[in-house]
């Protein structure tokens, strides 16, 4: 069971972790030492960002196991590293006039935000259910003070703690489905227990195992927020600050969704108990619960948290086929989303008060009369959601659904644009209140040019996927093809 | 002489563990007992992998995993506990039932 154990000195396969972690450090001295410039420290967690990405793209094509077969380098691994990165960037410059009007101590929230970075790197590199469980766990413990960061706002805290108690909730689940696992196969490697899966037709009906798969898909469950697993996200989305709120619905489900297409490509496609079953309910629940329960909302930031238990619906859509196709439409619909949603919560934070008002549906009547241009890209965005061409949204639903019915799931796909239909309602709600209601009070915002940064690199991914989506979606079948040995 | 713990009285703790950890989970108010309730069901995990390590010919490497999901549970309560703290700061209670200021 050590075959293959190679110590490796290189770090060149890693090298967009490195990066992240010697910004990391970096960011802490300056915290420490540097006290007056806050945003100095955010400016420096961009660099680390940016180099991050540009190591990531240096990498492409090539396709590295190393440190004892725990960590791969592909080009999988390379996308959604790269798609995580760029939501951490907008975050970045969306949070950086949010944090200075933090009291106190404030340089640690882009320390928090890079450690989730880093988790989030090694998640999708992980080859081993070892590193996989700590990269989650480093991860999501980054992500909840984040939550939590406006101390002294109660529903920032109690947002905070409901998602830590769900989300350690779901890591045991997900550690007792591993040890199951561990037990029948006798292995933590991926793709050493999809050799024994594969070998051993007596495992599909062996219970522990059948356990143990399922514990490990209710921990995922929990971690995307797929109904019934869904409890914690309205409260922490509409808690956090917004935009911490959009890092969570980008990066951390892109990343999470990343762990579960790597674990249906390359262990579960070889298990003889087929999974599609489980994930077609999953998916149907979540995008009808998701978005019906959206049309009843009058806080935008809470809108968009059951907007995003209905994406992730959509996201299982691609994977119930089992193709390659599905799990690239999955991929690119990831990649679409994080530019949508992380360019919606930089316009609510536009709009966000400090002490987490400004929020409702009302505060959004007549936006256009004094921000027109706010209000353009804020429809922009809420079309993508919806799934309206010619942006990034429509492709990748077009996909996805495509996916779905070349593979023969034409009632799901069905199903699936049905419930899209109804998500058209709340979306254009907010572009009406924007355009034809009369605003109930002045809105005044000052011009950040962080925060317009940010909007303007997610309009750019918006647009660019929604016009030229075919580059793109070659990238993601190249991604794929990376995973299957 | 009292007969030999098998691998099966090792399961049965830690499935009974498991599900006493899911139980205080789903039905306990108080903050800290919920977080109680999170550690017992980590450390039933955490004797599923020794006891399949030490039983069956899988090597070390559940031992391995049961000492990093160790350091996982310590890290887990230590920022429960610093959020539980700031709670505690600024509504004085830790009930989560009074946590309910979001609806909808």
């Amino acid at each position: 069971m050590y075959e293959g154990l190679t110590y490796s000195t290189t770090f060149s396969s890693i090298l967009p972790q490195v990066i992240i972690a010697a910004a990391i450090v970096v960011c802490a001295m300056f915290d420490a030492f540097v006290a007056s410039k806050k945003w100095l420290v955010g400016i420096i967690a961009l660099l680390g960002l940016g180099a991050g990405i540009a190591a990531s793209m240096s990498l492409w094509g090539q396709n590295i196991v190393e440190f004892s077969n725990m960590l791969s380098t592909n080009d999988f691994s390379l996308i959604v590293s790269i798609t995580v990165m760029i939501a951490g960037i907008v975050s970045v410059l969306v949070s950086l006039r949010y944090v200075d009007a933090i009291d106190g101590e404030s340089g640690h929230y882009y320390l928090l935000l890079l450690s989730s970075v880093l988790g989030m790197l090694f998640l999708v590199s992980a080859m081993n259910l070892i590193v996989l469980v700590l990269s989650l766990e480093l991860m999501s413990l980054s992500v909840y003070p984040l939550v939590g960061m406006t101390y002294e706002r109660q529903a920032s805290l109690e947002g905070s703690m409901k998602y830590l108690i769900l989300g350690s909730f779901a890591t045991a689940f997900l550690l007792y489905g591993i040890a199951l696992v561990y037990s029948v196969i006798g292995t933590t490697n991926m793709y050493a227990i999809a050799r024994v899966l594969a070998s051993r037709r007596d495992l599909a009906v062996n219970v522990v195992m059948m356990a143990g798969i399922a514990l490990i898909l209710v921990g995922f469950s929990f971690k995307v927020a797929l109904v019934p697993f869904h409890t914690w996200t309205p409260d922490a989305y509409q808690g956090a600050p917004a935009p911490v709120t959009g890092f969570m619905a980008a990066a951390v489900k892109a990343a999470s969704f990343a762990a579960i297409i790597k674990l249906v490509i390359v262990v579960l496609s070889s298990y003889h108990v087929p999974v599609s079953g489980a994930l077609w309910w999953l998916s149907a629940v979540t995008m009808f619960a998701g978005n019906i329960i959206a049309v009843l909302q009058k806080n935008v930031k809470r809108m968009l948290a059951y907007s995003s238990i209905a994406h992730a619906g959509y996201v299982v859509v691609g994977l119930v086929p089992g193709s390659a196709f599905g799990m690239s439409s999955a991929i690119f619909y990831l990649l679409s989303y994080t530019f949508t949603v992380t360019g919606a919560f930089a316009v609510i934070t536009y709009l966000e008060k400090k002490d987490g008002t400004g929020n409702d549906l009302s505060d959004y009547s007549g936006l256009s009369r004094s921000h027109p241009v706010l209000s353009l890209i804020m429809s922009v965005f809420m079309l993508s959601l919806g799934g309206i061409p010619p942006t990034a949204g429509f492709m990748a639903k077009f996909y996805v659904f495509g996916a779905a019915i070349r593979s023969g799931y034409v009632g799901l796909a069905v199903f699936g644009i049905l419930t899209s239909v109804v998500s058209l309602y709340y979306y254009l709600h907010v572009v009406y209140a924007m355009y034809f209601e009369e605003p109930e009070h002045a809105t005044d915002v000052p011009v950040a040019v962080g925060i317009s940064t940010g909007i303007v690199i997610a309009l750019w991914g918006v647009i660019q996927l929604g016009i030229l989506p075919s580059d793109i979606m070659d990238l993601a079948m190249k991604s794929v093809q990376s995973l299957i040995h | 002489m009292a007969p030999a713990v098998t691998l099966t009285d090792y399961l049965i703790l830690s499935g009974i563990l498991f599900s006493i950890g899911v139980f205080g989970v789903l039905t306990r108010k108080n903050a800290i007992a919920v977080l109680m309730g999170v550690e017992l069901m980590l450390n039933a995990a955490n004797i599923n992998l020794v006891a399949f390590s030490k039983f069956t010919d899988a090597g070390v490497v559940g031992q391995v995993f049961a000492l990093f999901s160790i350091v996982i549970a310590a890290a887990e309560v230590a920022v429960a506990l610093a959020i539980v703290i700031s709670i505690y700061k600024v509504t004085r209670t830790i009930d989560l039932d009074k946590e309910d200021t979001m609806k909808g």
